[in-house]
């Protein structure tokens, strides 16, 4: 059982709260804008190197980092959407996929260009954890990941529920053409959507990096992932994309969990562990297009 | 406080989608306190004139004035800032919004005296206040529809622009509408309603316009145009 714990079901969790950052951004553009936001994972990357800079330059630790790698996430995030976006607001939204991708490729040559291809570390050597119990032990790292990412997601939550401009929000994921006629300013709320799933998707590639190891792909290859999590929460529902999030990081761990079969043989081979985002994302887009919590249909 | 009621006033507009012209001639006025009706054919226009006159399409001739300002072509925002308030006929509420965050919306460009308007649409349509923290979205279409009025109020509006907002109601919703309808008259807003039935809106409207195929082909008091001949064979089943 207590293997269950440390090994399988905790890390679980704190994969499913990095993709939750992710996530959420990836709903609330979607419910805002109406694309799919396919460079996603790499403003991870790029949240997650700008730390690099930070960590190397001024010899700091990673949450140290966090506060620039959020401004340099904010910047980029709103620099794509003036140049790469904006343009296409009135197109079809293919233009604005298509657009995406291009961005997505980009900011990883960018990357590449700039911090090398090379596998980076924030810090080497082995990390240090605690017993929690007899058998099991939690890395720090993970703690922290953990309070990190709950504190943001409640963050967004406190935004979406109090404010003026996170009502705006949601108001104009419901039913964009009504927010106009309300007088809601729609490029405002597209200015703050940008800001919130900006510096969100920096700090998840921040957390990703302390959890596994930094590379110019790291983002990019999350991005199914991400994406099964929002459409298994429904699209355009914030609140979905967590829990579809946990859900995935769970099962995503658990795939390889021996104690299933009684034997002493994985459910499936760690190989597979994307399949099984991508199997829950296909199920979940045949039988329940709309999520579990009943957002929009692609 | 007995200000100087002001006059909407569209003259000559012509417009519609994209080459295609939908308005090919159309005036149209109404004076704070009045209820003024649009009625017409399925396919006249009547929306796409609201729609134009609110700024979502651009007119490609004539101009809105309000009082003395010329508000032609304005975005929608700016004529909320002025005074209009538009009420569409299908997607009118934020389904996943609560009832009071609905309302909240509607007040989005103001600062002040949220309160009291607030307090105002609860003794009109008391059945929100109930609901106040339920998501529109369950609400019934009655309910939907007291929403989406009260959601246009909740700007302070001089003047009200509702598409159809008894489309699909009961005969008793209905005329509670219309008896709310007249409240909001009272409050010393101008209305512009589109409506179906015809009859029951040219007998508590001011003036009515009768549009066919994007040009006015009657204009006249309520009562003149529910006399006249030619309405009553096109709208009031011959009576
Ligand atoms: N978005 C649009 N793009 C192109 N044409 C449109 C659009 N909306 C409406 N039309 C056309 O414009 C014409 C007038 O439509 P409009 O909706 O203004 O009529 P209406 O008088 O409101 O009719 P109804 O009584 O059915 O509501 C119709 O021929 C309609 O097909
Ligand atoms: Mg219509």
């Amino acid at each position: 059982m207590t293997e269950l714990f440390t090994y399988y079901l905790f890390p679980g969790l704190i994969l499913g709260s990095i993709y939750a950052l992710g996530a959420i951004g990836v709903s609330l553009l979607f419910g805002i804008l109406r694309f799919a936001h396919f460079a996603h994972g790499d403003l991870m990357t790029f949240g997650a190197y700008v730390a690099f800079s930070m960590v190397t330059l001024f010899n700091i630790s990673p949450y140290m980092a966090i506060p620039a790698s959020i401004v340099g996430g904010i910047g980029i995030s709103i620099l794509i959407d003036k140049v790469c976006y904006r343009p296409f607001r009135q197109s079809k939204t293919i233009v604005l996929v298509i657009s995406s991708l291009g961005v997505s490729l980009m900011l990883r040559s960018i990357i590449q260009i700039f911090w090398g291809v090379d596998y980076e570390v924030y810090f080497s050597g082995i990390q240090p954890s605690i017993d929690v119990a007899e058998d099991f032990r939690i890395k720090i790292h993970h703690i922290w990941i953990m309070l990190g990412s709950f504190s943001l997601i409640f963050l967004t939550h406190l935004f979406l529920k109090n404010t003026k401009l996170g009502k705006a929000m949601r108001a104009m994921s419901d039913d964009s053409e009504l927010a106009l006629i309300t007088g809601i300013h729609t490029e405002r709320v597209i200015t703050a959507t940008w800001i919130i799933g900006g510096s969100l998707a920096a700090v998840a590639g921040i957390f990703l990096g302390i959890d596994t190891q930094l590379s110019p792909s790291m983002g990019w290859d999350q991005l199914l992932p991400l994406f099964a999590a929002a459409i298994l929460g429904g699209i355009g529902r914030p609140y979905g994309a967590i829990a579809g999030a946990m859900i995935i990081g769970v099962a995503e761990e658990l795939s390889s969990y021996p104690g299933f079969l009684g034997e002493n043989a994985p459910l499936l081979s760690p190989a597979y562990k994307t399949g099984v985002a991508f199997f829950i994302m296909v199920v979940m887009l045949i039988f329940k297009p709309t999520g579990l919590f009943r957002g929009r249909q692609f | 406080m007995n200000k100087k009621k002001i006059t909407l006033k569209a003259e000559g507009l012509v417009g519609g989608y994209g080459g295609m012209n939908i308005l090919n001639s159309i005036d149209i006025e109404i004076t704070q306190g009045e209820i003024v009706s649009i009625i017409g054919p399925n396919g006249a226009g009547k929306t796409t004139l609201l729609k134009s006159i609110f700024g979502l399409i651009e007119l490609k001739k004539g101009n809105i004035f309000l009082g003395e300002v010329e508000v032609t072509n304005q975005s929608p925002q700016n004529m909320v800032m002025s005074g209009l308030s538009y009420v569409p006929q299908e997607r009118n509420i934020f389904p996943t919004l609560t009832v009071k965050e609905n309302l909240d919306m509607g007040a989005y460009l103001r600062e002040n005296n949220l309160k009291e308007s607030m307090e105002s649409i609860f003794s009109l349509y008391p059945v929100l206040n109930e609901k106040r923290n339920q998501a529109a979205g369950e609400l019934s279409g009655g309910q939907q529809q007291m929403l989406a009025i009260s959601r246009g109020l909740m700007s302070d509006p001089q003047f009200l622009l509702l598409d159809e907002p008894t489309a699909g109601l009961s005969p008793k919703l209905f005329d509670e509408t219309f008896d709310s309808i007249l409240k909001i008259k009272e409050l010393g807003i101008g209305i512009l309603i589109v409506e179906q039935n015809a009859k029951k809106s040219l007998k508590i409207s001011n003036r009515g316009y009768v549009l066919v195929a994007g040009e006015n082909r009657l204009t006249g008091t309520g009562e003149s145009l529910l006399i006249n001949k030619e309405v009553a064979n096109l709208f009031l089943g011959g009576q």
